[in-house]
């Protein structure tokens, strides 16, 4: 018998026992579902993921610490440790906090394949205000024209700010008491700062753009920083921390590779910092971190599918047994009639096929219409904007449909054995 | 030409062994009407199936036309069964709930015949049996005269050499039995095919041209075959 023809007969039995059919292929759809919106939620998961990264890393730099365990287990330690001298600045409890300082910043710079190392210059404003408002909370550092911006007003020409002006966080428009967005162009924006020893000083900003309130922060405290030229940053920060134990010691550096983009030479650069004895992470290193997060939990959760799919591994290879149980004399006449043990085989094969086929259709297109529907909600519940929880891509859709039926052939197995075993006499005679 | 020789079939084995034939030896003419005539249990139904290649002698061997069915192997059995064989059960076994045209197809679509040719091979099959108006109704909803004769027109949609008939009008009213079994002997005629009935009705073994008597696993008589002891 052709395949052709076993395809269409086994069809014809699934819809001579439709009820049977549709319940059996209902609990894989259950498992097709399941996996469906778990495959989604993980594509969703990484692209924000994706997306947090690139938004606030330079994919085409590096950012360098003192030394790697910075980055695997954060500044200091929560034990007592031998004092060292070379540590010289101090965490809040008193943890010795290795930080990088001018000689650092010096010799990374002479790495080859380094185009350039910048200090971050983050500094506390003791409050931020505008003419007509109070005052607020907020830290000023300065703008990183290689990392991605979305402004809601305004714009930078030549992509970085000018002396004098500052790109105001847009929580900050309304705190100010500016009308609008496009109305906080052009205004000034007061930033006292304080330094340990009550000192103070004001400097005034002319807002050149407003920017959008990204949810995708690494940190959370980028809403409150307003973003100045390096040269204004690096003022602010002399001003505050002149003097003291941290005055031109960071936390960390970015390091701009030269053709950064080539992932080979950023790897390449990466390498010889850690060489010279550094830390170094990029925006791939973070990315995979999280990443790996994500595939953690997917796997969690698909054990869960995989757990449903196993009781419908089960449901079909009850079904076909009552199929073949049922069809015993019709199995029996086609063997009399010629038809091979294989072809019979093939038979209950290509009908648990097709329950897999409809099980894996019916629970991939319900996920997908009721994910399509609730992604709106759901990733605003979860404060996803702008992106989405659920992102379905078509081959892994298929690549699941044809799992799901390889799972129901597999479950099919064993009966379409029986099927193909039984003997023509004895099936002829079963009453 | 149809030749056993020296076959026995024995079922279980050691105290258990049931002795179904015992060393049948015979050669039954092609193109000929055979009745199998013998009382439930004698062994005929038992001659049906090895002639029918549903079953093995234990010894012996089985000739069909040249065709030494001993030595098939199963895939080789398989085209026998569905080239050179037609069956007609006493059950019928057609699928009630396929169509007619589904029925007579089946065997078209084991014997892997092209899709293009087969509506007209089972349209000619069941006008020969008189339904081609129930073409497209399910096989369930016919009277059990009109299904053996769907069971019929299945037997001969692959022009068959041998038909193979266990009790034909088993499960039907004399008036009826005697339409198919005349219709069974037309086609026979016609397609000039060798048509093997087992049969415990003496009405429908006399019609037939030999009739081979089978009693306890054994040869009784044999009846219209030249040369044959009767």
């Amino acid at each position: 018998m052709s395949w052709a023809d076993i395809i269409k007969r086994s069809g014809r039995s699934l819809r001579q026992a439709k009820i049977r059919t549709l319940l059996t292929a209902a609990a894989l759809a259950v498992g097709g579902f399941t996996l469906t919106a778990t495959l989604a939620a993980a594509n969703g998961a990484k692209a924000y993921g994706n997306k947090l990264v690139y938004t606030n890393f330079d994919p085409s730099s590096l950012i360098v610490a003192k030394s790697q365990d910075i980055f695997t287990s954060g500044p200091g330690s929560n034990k007592p440790q031998p004092y060292s001298s070379s540590y010289a600045a101090l965490g809040d409890r008193g943890q010795q906090v290795k930080e990088l300082d001018q000689n650092d910043l010096t010799a990374l710079a002479k790495i080859s394949g380094v185009a350039s190392v910048f200090e971050q210059y983050t500094t506390s404003a003791q409050f931020i205000t505008s003419p007509n408002s109070g005052k607020f909370t907020g830290s000023v550092e300065a703008f990183d024209p290689t990392i991605s911006h979305q402004f809601t007003a305004g714009n930078l020409v030549n992509g970085n700010v000018p002396s004098g002006d500052v790109v105001l966080p847009q929580d900050y428009v309304s705190l100010l008491n500016f009308k609008s967005d496009q109305a906080a162009i052009g205004q000034t924006v007061s930033v006292q700062l304080r330094q340990i020893v009550g000192k103070t000083s004001v400097m005034n900003f002319k807002v050149v753009a407003v920017l959008a309130a990204p949810s995708t922060l690494i940190g959370g405290s980028s809403n409150t920083t307003l973003l100045l030229s390096a040269q204004d940053a690096q003022s602010a920060y002399d001003f505050v921390n002149q003097g003291t134990i941290n005055y031109n010691r960071f936390l960390t550096a970015t390091v701009r590779v030269v053709d950064g983009t080539n992932q080979a030479k950023l790897n390449a650069v990466q390498k010889a910092i850690q060489k010279a004895g550094y830390g170094a992470e990029s925006a791939q290193n973070a990315q995979a971190l999280i990443t790996q997060i994500v595939n953690v939990l997917q796997i969690i959760i698909l054990v869960f599918g995989l757990i449903t799919l196993v009781a419908s591994f089960f449901g079909v290879v009850n079904t076909q047994y009552i199929s073949v149980l049922e069809r015993t004399r019709e199995i029996g006449l086609m063997k009399a009639l010629g038809m091979s043990s294989r072809s019979v085989s093939k038979l209950f094969i290509v009908e648990a096929a097709w329950i897999g086929a409809i099980g894996a259709v019916i629970g991939s297109i319900l996920a997908i219409i009721i994910g399509t529907l609730i992604n709106p909600w759901i990733s605003k519940k979860i404060n996803f904007s702008g992106s989405n929880l659920l992102i379905f891509h078509w081959q892994q859709v298929l690549g699941l449909i044809v799992f799901l039926v390889i799972v129901s052939v597999v479950a099919g197995l064993l009966p379409a054995r029986k099927a193909s075993r039984l003997d023509p006499i004895e099936a002829l005679r079963t009453e | 030409m149809i030749s056993f020789r020296n076959v026995s079939k024995v079922y279980g084995k050691k105290d258990n062994a049931f002795v179904a034939l015992k060393d049948i030896t015979i050669e039954l003419p092609e193109h000929k009407t055979i009745a199998v005539v013998g009382k439930s249990g004698s062994g005929k139904s038992t001659f049906l199936h090895l002639l029918g290649g549903l079953d093995r002698p234990s010894e012996g061997s089985i000739n069909i036309n040249g065709k030494e069915l001993t030595k098939l192997n199963k895939k080789a059995m398989d085209q026998y069964r569905g080239q050179d064989l037609g069956f007609v059960f006493q059950s019928f076994f057609v699928e009630a709930n396929q169509s007619c045209y589904q029925n007579v197809a089946l065997p078209l679509e084991i014997n892997r015949v092209p899709l293009n040719k087969r509506k007209a091979i089972v349209e000619d099959a069941l006008s020969q049996v008189d339904l081609t108006e129930k073409i497209r109704s399910k096989a369930g909803t016919l009277s059990g005269g009109q299904k053996q004769r769907l069971a019929i027109a299945r037997a001969i949609v692959t022009k068959p050499k041998v038909i193979l008939a266990d009790e034909p009008t088993g499960n039907l009213d004399s008036s009826t039995g005697d339409k198919v079994i005349n219709l069974l002997f037309d086609l026979h005629k016609k397609y000039s095919s060798t048509l093997v009935i087992v049969t415990h009705d003496q009405d429908i073994a006399s019609k037939c041209d030999v009739r081979l008597y089978i009693k306890d696993g054994q040869i009784e008589k044999v009846e219209g075959l030249k040369g044959a002891a009767s």
